[in-house]
Order: C-alpha cells, then sequence, then structure tokens
C-alpha cells in the first residue's frame, strides 16, 4: 500500500470519527520514531500523540540511582549506557563515574558475564521490561553455571501490563494504544489481551514509520466498527504465545513483585524480583518510594499523559538534554527528550 | 617487536634514532631534514590560513584509514573547506611506553601517504613519550598551513542567503558508523568502511569552476550539527529533504541496531557546499567525479528562526537539532 493512500486513510477515518483522537504510545522507540518521522506535524488536528510509561529509564525511582552509585565504591556496576545519566538524588552514575565510581557500560548482559575478571565484585543493574528480563536470566544462568560467586542482580526489573491497567484504571483518556512491539515479541498477542477489557482500540505495533502508519489505520478502523480486541501489525516478528523460551526463562529465574513506577508510583505485581531459591545471586537496593514533592519537574504528568513535555515549566529552560532534571528528557527515548529534538 | 620505551622521548640517544631512523626517513621532507628548533618556510600569500586538531581516535587502525591518515586529513580538510590550499603540516606525537614500534612505523608512513595524496609537506614535529597507563596509545595533534589563492572566491557565512541550494559530498555517517562497527562489545562481524579522505582536490576543482557560498566538513556531531552552525552563524533556516539525504544501507542497519541517528554520526571525508541554484548542476557535475552519492539535499530560508528542517519521507516536518547526547566511542 502506498504510503500517502495510508495518511489519506487515516485522515478520512477520522473526520469520519468527527474529532481529534488521542492516541498514547508505550515504547520509548515508538515515541522516537512518531517524532522522527514527523507525525505530530502531519497529523495536527487529527491526532494528539501521548507517550505513555513504557521507557524503562523514565520510570526509574531516583532511589535506584542513589543505591548504585554509592555501591560503585566497592562494587562494579554493569550497566545500561541509558542508565548512566538519570539523575540521583545527588549524582548520576556518569559523574559517579568520573569520581572514581566503578561502572561498566553494556550491550548485553549475557556477553557481559563473559568479561567478569576473576575477583570482581559485580553488580548487575537489571533494568527493562519483558524485553530484557530474559537476557537477565540467561546471564544469571551463566552466572550459576560458571560458579562466579560475587555477582548480584539488582532487579528493577518492570512488566507492563500492570501499569498499563493502572493508567486505565485512573481514567485516562484515550482513544487509541500502540502497544510495545519489543515486549509483545517474548509476551506474545496474548499477553496483550487485559487491554481489551478497558474499551480501547489497541494495536501491537512494529517501529519503522511505515509500521506506526499501519497501526494508526488499524486504530481508527477499530474506533469505526467499536472493535477492542487487541490487533497484531507486527506479524513479522510477533507471535500469539509470544517466544515461549524466552517466557520459560523469565518463569525459571523470576517471579512478580511490587515495582515503582515513575507518574504511577507503587504498583503491586507491576516487577520482577528474582526467586528466593536463587536469592543468592540477588541483591535488594530499598529505597523511599515516596514521590519528590519539592521539585517543579513535571515527569509524572506527561508520563501519564496529563501534560505535553513543553507545558512542564523546566522544559526547554532549566531541563534540556545537556542539563537534564528529570528522567523523560535524560534517556533518549524519553517524550520529553524526543519532544525537545525533533518537536516543531 | 620492539616496543616505545620512556627513553624513546627523554631527548637523548634513543629519541635521536627514533627520529632519524623512523621519522625523518617516511616523512622525507627537506625542512624536517634540518633538524632546527623551528621549521623555516615561504607562504608566498597575503592571506594564510592555520588549523590545529588532535586525534584520540580508538581504535587506532580501523577499516579504511587509520589515526595517521586521520590526522593529515582532518587538517588538510579544515583548511580546503575555509577555501584555503593546504601547503604544510606540522605533527606531534604523545605516545604511551609499551606502544608497538611497527604500528608507529605503519601510523607514519600511512601519515606520509596521504600528505603526498593531498600534496602537503610535513615540517615539523615533535614527540613525548609518557608513562603505562597515561594515554591511551598514540595521540597526534597536527596544525595546518594553508595560503588563499583565489581572495574573491574565498567563501564565508556572510555570502549565504535565501534560495540557494545545499549539497553533499558523499554518503554520510561512515566514519562514526565505522568505529562503532569496531568495538569489541558490540561484536560485529563485518567493519563499515570509514570515509576517511582528502578533500582539497575536489574542493579546488569546484573553486575553479564556480562561486562556493560556504562549505563545511562534516566531523564530529554530523550532518545535522554542521547544518546548525551554519543556520546560526548565517541567521537563516535550512530546509532538508529526508529522501534526498544519501546513507548507506551499512550505516542504517547499524543505527537501527544500536539506537542512533545517522544525521549525528561523524564523517572524515564528506563536505557540505552552498551555491546559487544557477550553479549547483556544475557543481553536482564536479562532486559526483569524486563520489557518486553527491547530491542536493536541502535548501536556504531567509528566516529569523536559525533552525534546521527536515521534511520527512512520511510529508511531516521536524527540527533537526545539535547533537546533545553522548556519543560514547572516541571517533577522531
Amino acid at each position: 500500500m502506498q504510503t500517502a493512500n495510508i495518511i489519506s486513510m487515516i485522515k478520512d477515518n477520522i473526520e469520519k470519527i468527527g474529532r481529534t483522537l488521542r492516541v498514547i504510545e508505550v515504547c520509548g522507540t515508538h515515541t522516537v520514531s512518531i517524532y522522527k518521522n514527523g507525525f505530530p506535524d502531519l497529523f495536527e488536528g487529527y491526532i494528539d500523540f501521548i507517550s505513555g510509561p513504557g521507557c524503562p529509564v523514565c520510570v526509574t525511582h531516583e532511589g535506584y540511582i542513589d543505591r548504585l552509585v554509592e555501591l560503585s565504591s566497592e562494587w562494579t556496576i554493569y550497566t545500561f549506557g541509558d542508565l548512566l545519566k538519570v539523575p540521583g538524588s545527588v549524582k548520576s552514575l556518569s559523574q559517579a563515574r568520573a569520581n572514581g565510581g566503578k561502572i561498566k557500560i553494556m550491550y548485553s548482559p549475557v556477553d557481559a558475564v563473559e568479561s567478569i575478571e576473576t575477583g570482581e565484585k559485580v553488580i548487575f543493574a537489571a533494568v527493562g521490561f519483558e524485553t530484557t528480563a530474559p537476557a537477565f536470566a540467561l546471564s544469571l544462568e551463566k552466572v550459576i553455571e560458571k560458579g562466579l560467586k560475587n555477582v548480584k542482580f539488582a532487579s528493577e526489573l518492570k512488566t507492563i501490563d500492570e501499569p498499563l491497567k493502572k493508567l486505565f484504571q485512573n481514567h485516562i483518556q484515550v482513544d487509541g494504544i500502540i502497544l510495545p512491539g519489543h515486549v509483545a515479541t517474548v509476551i506474545g498477542v496474548d499477553g496483550f489481551k487485559f487491554v481489551e477489557e478497558f474499551k480501547v482500540a489497541s494495536v501491537i505495533s512494529g517501529f519503522e514509520g511505515y509500521d506506526i502508519l499501519l497501526s494508526l489505520l488499524s486504530i481508527t478502523r477499530d474506533i469505526l466498527n467499536e472493535d477492542f480486541t487487541v490487533k497484531n501489525e507486527y506479524k513479522r516478528v510477533v507471535k500469539k504465545e509470544g517466544n515461549l523460551l524466552a517466557k520459560s526463562y523469565m518463569e525459571k529465574y523470576f517471579e512478580r513483585s511490587s515495582a515503582f513506577f515513575r507518574g504511577l508510583g507503587l504498583i503491586p505485581g507491576g516487577g520482577l524480583k528474582i526467586k528466593d531459591e536463587f536469592g543468592e545471586y540477588s541483591i535488594s537496593l530499598s529505597y523511599d518510594h515516596t514521590e519528590q514533592k519539592d521539585t517543579l519537574c513535571r515527569c509524572a504528568d506527561v508520563l501519564t499523559g496529563k501534560i505535553k513535555p513543553f507545558e512542564c515549566p523546566l522544559f526547554g529552560r532549566a531541563c534540556t538534554p545537556i542539563s537534564p532534571k528529570g528522567a523523560c528528557m535524560v534517556s533518549q527515548e524519553g517524550s520529553c527528550n524526543a519532544y525537545f529534538r525533533y518537536g516543531k | 617487536m620492539k616496543f616505545i620505551q620512556k627513553e624513546h622521548g627523554n631527548g637523548g640517544k634513543q629519541t635521536y634514532e627514533l627520529i632519524n631512523e623512523l621519522f625523518k626517513p617516511i616523512f622525507d621532507s627537506e625542512i624536517l631534514k634540518r633538524g632546527d628548533d623551528s621549521s623555516i618556510f615561504d607562504l608566498a600569500s597575503n592571506k594564510i590560513g592555520v588549523t590545529t586538531d588532535s586525534f584520540v581516535v580508538k581504535p587506532y587502525f580501523f577499516r579504511g584509514g587509520d589515526i595517521g591518515k586521520l590526522s593529515i586529513c582532518g587538517t588538510v580538510n579544515d583548511l580546503a573547506v575555509s577555501g584555503l590550499v593546504p601547503k604544510y603540516i606540522t605533527a606531534s606525537f604523545i605516545i604511551e611506553e609499551g606502544f608497538p614500534i611497527e604500528d608507529l612505523q605503519k601510523i607514519v608512513r600511512s601519515m606520509k601517504e596521504y600528505a603526498d595524496i593531498a600534496g602537503v609537506q610535513i615540517i615539523a614535529g615533535d614527540t613525548k613519550v609518557v608513562e603505562k597507563g597515561s594515554c591511551d596509545g598514540i595521540f597526534i595533534n597536527t596544525t595546518g598551513f594553508g595560503v588563499c589563492e583565489r581572495e574573491e572566491k574565498l567563501p564565508s557565512i556572510e555570502k549565504i542567503k535565501g534560495k540557494q541550494v545545499v549539497l553533499v559530498s558523499g554518503d554520510i555517517g561512515r566514519h562514526g558508523a565505522c568505529i562503532y562497527s569496531h568495538s569489541t562489545e558490540l561484536g560485529f562481524e563485518e567493519k563499515i568502511e570509514s570515509d576517511c579522505a582528502p578533500l582539497n582536490k575536489v574542493i579546488n576543482e569546484l573553486l575553479e569552476n564556480i562561486e562556493v557560498s560556504y562549505m563545511k566538513d562534516l566531523t564530529r556531531g554530523g550532518l545535522a550539527t554542521a547544518l546548525n552552525e551554519i543556520a546560526q552563524k548565517a541567521n537563516v533556516s535550512i530546509y532538508v529533504e529526508e529522501d534526498r539525504v544519501p546513507v548507506s544501507d551499512q550505516v542504517k542497519a547499524l543505527c537501527s541496531i544500536l539506537g542512533l541517528d545517522w544525521y549525528y554520526l561523524a564523517c572524515e571525508g564528506r563536505f557540505i557546499a552552498i551555491v546559487d541554484e544557477k550553479d549547483k548542476n556544475k557543481a553536482l557535475e564536479i562532486l559526483k567525479k569524486y563520489n557518486k552519492e553527491a547530491c542536493e539535499i536541502g535548501w536556504i530560508e531567509n528566516t529569523e528562526e536559525k533552525r534546521v528542517y527536515l521534511n520527512t519521507s512520511f510529508g511531516g516536518t521536524r527540527i533537526l537539532d545539535m547533537l546533545y547526547y553522548e556519543m560514547l566511542p572516541r571517533i577522531c
């Protein structure tokens, strides 16, 4: 199908619906793709794009960063690069590294296990949703196989279903939801069936501009047809049942736990912790979950669709990608960061 | 296998041997051979340009080049895009003890090869050796001198005006992508070839044949950053057509895997030229002789916003801003 045709079909459908649609995406890669391809400009007056709580960096509490910073004087912290600049209450991991903290960037936790030096005391900063959880499970298995002692996992892993339920239970006003394709590769279409009860047009989407256009078309059709079953527009990757092997690894090593989400608070069942039987490989980083009240940062409201990034009083002034005040500006996949870099 | 030792930097016998047995024979410059504390040379011109740059790239050998080639091309290109003819270059080395002398020879030979290709002479140098761990293998600083042979044709930011077109000399992002592809942590089997190359010949031909308002080589920060610098300095906005920007499939694939944006990836052998619409075809004819990927990518608008806009493939428009986030590897 020609791109121009899809765009005009989306607009025609919205004209039939008769109002500007509010569409939420909950994956940072989607956020970036939407802004990068100029969709807010292309669909101005037709679609209002909202970014939900699906960027693992954005929803991470500063208390987790603070504890990693403290531990980095004694332990080597293995972390994904995008966690480096998230501000803690005192400093970021990047600043801790500049001050001599032992912090290493990993691209894959599985490969990182191979580079652990003899006698090195290591903490894996395990962040992400179901997309990264299987990789941490596999790396834990490798650690056990290799008989490595002094290797711990600080799990801040999240699940996608509970925060989405909470978002809908909090009556977020949206017409459609673009569901995260990467998570769906693991949990499958079946993993998102729970969305149907909220009577919102929903679609699992790929990440190219064309994928997102097809997903927007699907959303507009479903609204017209009042069809609220989950659609899969990422069939080349996402199966109905998901990735059974990845799920089995997650189930072997992790169990559900409560987890803190910026903007949504503490959510029972919203996280994954290492099962007690593997407790010797877990390090619990307890921190105060109460939200910071003494800041003007409105990340929490951005993540729950209450405001647009530019409506935050700090946006573009005190808070920029160079000097981020909130996690949504730190992460390259955060909505504030994407809006700052690509917004028109 | 021989290695650089602290003694190679102490000014004594081993320093003397390193200079006389490695640097001087390879660089083969009459001025350098004199071995004086200063190199004295003639530059018959009313306008002389000077530029200096340091090179700390890691790894120092990469597909399509090495730190030596980069140190010559980087400095030659800075002079060339300023409308100058590069003539002389100095080279300073900071080397970590334990550095393989064989690698140093390769790097120095590479400098000589590309100095010859660019038609510049290496006329002064210095070597310092630092303790193990004080620097990462080898760092090079080069300073280049160029002359202005066509003062009336000297490109300048003041010559930029609305409706002029923006041309790019080839596909973008190769050098940055090359360095990423060499990262041992990422484990890419296929290394992307850097675009590292001297640009003075193509630029010379361009200046001989047409009026070029402004040129800029695309280094750190890539195309987006270069265009933003121009928009800021010239008080104009620049519009870029996404579909026209040449990017290789390899670079696109790497960016897709790593979540990078090719507009911000460094080049080391590409430049943009801003010319009048009437000169566009002639300019492209010349550029394409050197690189078939050269093309027109956008145009200048006289607006107060000083922004760079990207018209996307889907028909939307977004801002193409400067580089804000950290690019982790050392690229040059």
